[in-house]
């Protein structure tokens, strides 16, 4: 697999995607998406966000595939987002098939109930089957997602990670008590999710679409959930089991989310820990992408980042692709000029050297959408390819139509 | 303090719940007054997991185990302790908005201001408007603590303070925020009266309230 195949697992790879859409949002993403880019490219992880910008119900949008991927489409269309993420809720499905209780919400996506885990104790274990992935949970909703993903030409699928998935069925509190006192429970497992769930999981997605490049969520593993030593010893290895697995059947299932640097507290900050971290994470992936996901960044320096993404080119001497979050309480609470100013920052620093991609993460539900098309502007203009450094009072930032105007006109376009 | 009080304390620390159940165990037969174990063992015990954790010593795990040693050795001792001269900081009512189920971040709430003298009563998760406004007429708190960890729920938390207005309610109790997507200015647009960024500022902030 290439360095250019396993950075696409984060951007979105581009497929040859089939041209049945005459109108609508998808026909509108055809058409655009081969447009060649000049620019830094810009992803978000937007479902809730979707799910209240286009106004689709929760109990449709998280069951009905249809529905799901054209909210998802259409959003991303009108903000003029690079790369398709079509991400629901991904730490569920797994978990939900294999017999967790859930709490059906009316206005959020389903939730794990973590009162009740599967596992509450380790015999527990010894009941559990390999779901069907045709039949069992929202397997066959999630499964539908990934074929029309294809026909619009995002090639990839998503999986929960395997410390994330063991937490969803065992608890965070009772996990840790297994890493520190029963080890070998915590082995069995862990060899059973990667084994049993998540490696069968990976093969069904690959044997129904085709699809050959998965990302794994792994919120539970970010630090400060777990010290970098814990996710070395207890992640990472179970990370890079699927990833051997996968690769046995041509298959990228890489977990990217594992040792994201989340230091709620600024003063808190440091640099030591968010290079191991960074370090963790391109291991955890086995791809030169150095991954700041959920953080506060416009709190961190980003000196740190810059050292380690220069050592890992030098190491490697591969391209090296920067992934760079833009926080979601910046991206909620704003102001604009904020969320222009720590755009801007991300390429300055880091577009003249690397392949940098703008990660508008996990976008909240009532966000204003001109926050973000502030985000997605600011990317476009600060971020124009070849890098040339564009000063901020030159960037006059575009007033937008709202959502329903651009639905209905989006065939015209 | 005696050895064995310290091995309480220590056993706290470390998030080593069985060995503090019975090292409490061995220091109430031992005669120690349950009120000064509170103090000099349990409290400064997860006291100490605090001052680690914000030393970049400890980490979630290390916090977490901690809390739920404080918390088992707490449903043991708190019974004990009726009649003793155990001073409250004030009462805070706690509970996940409705929709949510999670719930880590609150236990670690509610063991740092257990720890800080407060008397906590916990609504658990998936709570919804209705039950925060009924306890709150019943128990009367100083503070009313809402967490939410999706974005979708922490709207429910400005739905709650509407209530508490339009019950006639709202200026008998404070009201702290917290959870991962909530943020200053969030709490600020939806009229709480604080948001506690993680567990030991939602006790500094719960202290301010109270003054």
């Amino acid at each position: 697999m290439s360095d250019k195949d396993t950075v696409n697992i984060i951007t979105g790879g581009k497929s040859k995607a089939t041209a049945k859409f005459e109108s609508g949002p998808r026909a509108y993403w055809l058409r655009h998406s081969s447009d060649e880019k000049k620019w830094v490219a810009v992803a978000a992880q937007t479902h809730d966000h979707t799910m209240r910008v286009a106004g689709v119900p929760a109990k449709t949008f998280y069951y009905e595939a249809t529905p799901f991927v054209d909210a998802q489409v259409a959003v991303h269309s009108y903000y003029g987002l690079d790369d398709l993420t079509l991400i629901n809720d991904v730490y569920n499905f797994e978990a939900e098939a294999l017999g967790q209780k859930m709490i059906y919400g009316k206005d959020a996506m389903p939730t794990i109930d973590f009162r009740d885990p599967l596992i509450k104790k380790p015999a527990d274990l010894l009941q559990l089957k390999t779901p069907d992935f045709k039949k069992d949970g929202r397997f066959p909703y999630q499964m539908e997602v990934f074929r029309q993903s294809i026909e619009i030409g995002c090639n990839k699928a998503s999986f929960c990670g395997p410390f994330s998935l063991a937490v969803g069925i065992r608890s965070y509190p009772l996990l840790v008590r297994d890493m520190r006192k029963d080890p070998s429970f915590y082995n069995d497992l862990m060899t059973f999710l990667v084994d049993e769930v998540l490696f069968p999981y990976v093969k069904a997605i690959h044997d129904e679409t085709g699809i050959a490049i998965m990302s794994g969520a792994d919120a539970w593993a970010a630090f400060p959930n777990l010290s970098t030593e814990l996710i070395e010893e207890y992640v990472l290895p179970w990370n890079l089991r699927l990833l051997q697995k996968g690769a046995e059947i041509g298959v990228y299932a890489a977990t990217a989310g594992t040792a994201d640097y989340f230091e709620e507290r600024p003063e808190k900050f440091d640099a030591d820990i968010l290079k191991k971290c960074l370090e963790l994470g391109v291991r955890s992936q086995c791809a030169p992408v150095v991954f700041m996901g959920m953080g506060r960044w416009q709190d961190y320096p980003l000196e740190p980042v810059l050292e380690f993404a220069r050592e890992l080119k030098e190491k490697q001497d591969k391209p090296v692709m920067v992934m760079a979050g833009i926080n979601a309480r910046v991206l909620r609470d704003g102001p604009v000029s904020e969320i222009i100013r720590y755009v801007k920052r991300m390429i300055d620093t880091f577009a003249p050297e690397f392949n940098l991609n703008i990660f508008l993460a996990s976008i909240p539900a009532d966000t204003p959408p001109a926050h973000v098309h502030a985000a997605v502007q600011a990317t476009h203009y600060f971020g124009q390819l070849p890098y040339q450094f564009r000063d901020e009072a030159s960037f006059k930032l575009q007033e937008r139509e709202s959502f329903a105007e651009f639905m209905s006109k989006i065939d015209s376009l | 303090m005696t050895e064995i009080m310290d091995e309480l304390k220590k056993a706290i620390v470390e998030g080593d719940e069985d060995l503090a159940l019975e090292k409490l165990e061995e220091c109430l037969n031992a005669g120690e007054k349950p009120a000064e174990l509170l103090e000099k063992a349990v409290v400064a015990g997860i006291n100490e997991a605090g001052q680690l954790w914000q030393e970049n010593e400890y980490f979630l795990p290390d916090v977490i185990l901690s809390a739920e040693a404080f918390k088992a050795v707490m449903a043991e001792l708190g019974p004990k302790l009726a009649g003793a001269d155990v001073k409250s900081r004030g009462t805070v009512l706690i509970g996940t908005v409705e929709g949510d189920m999670h719930d880590l971040g609150k236990s670690i709430v509610i063991a740092m201001l257990s720890s800080a003298g407060y008397q906590v009563h916990d609504l658990g998760v998936d709570v919804p408007a209705d039950t925060f406004i009924e306890k709150t007429k019943e128990l009367k708190p100083d503070i009313l603590g809402l967490g939410a960890y999706m974005s979708t729920t922490m709207e429910y938390m400005r739905d709650i303070i509407q209530r508490l207005v339009d019950e006639g309610i709202r200026n008998q109790v404070k009201v702290l925020v917290g959870g991962v997507p909530t943020s200053a200015e969030f709490a600020a647009e939806i009229k709480a009266d604080a948001w506690g960024k993680d567990a030991l500022d939602a006790v500094e902030k719960a202290n301010q309230l109270l003054g």
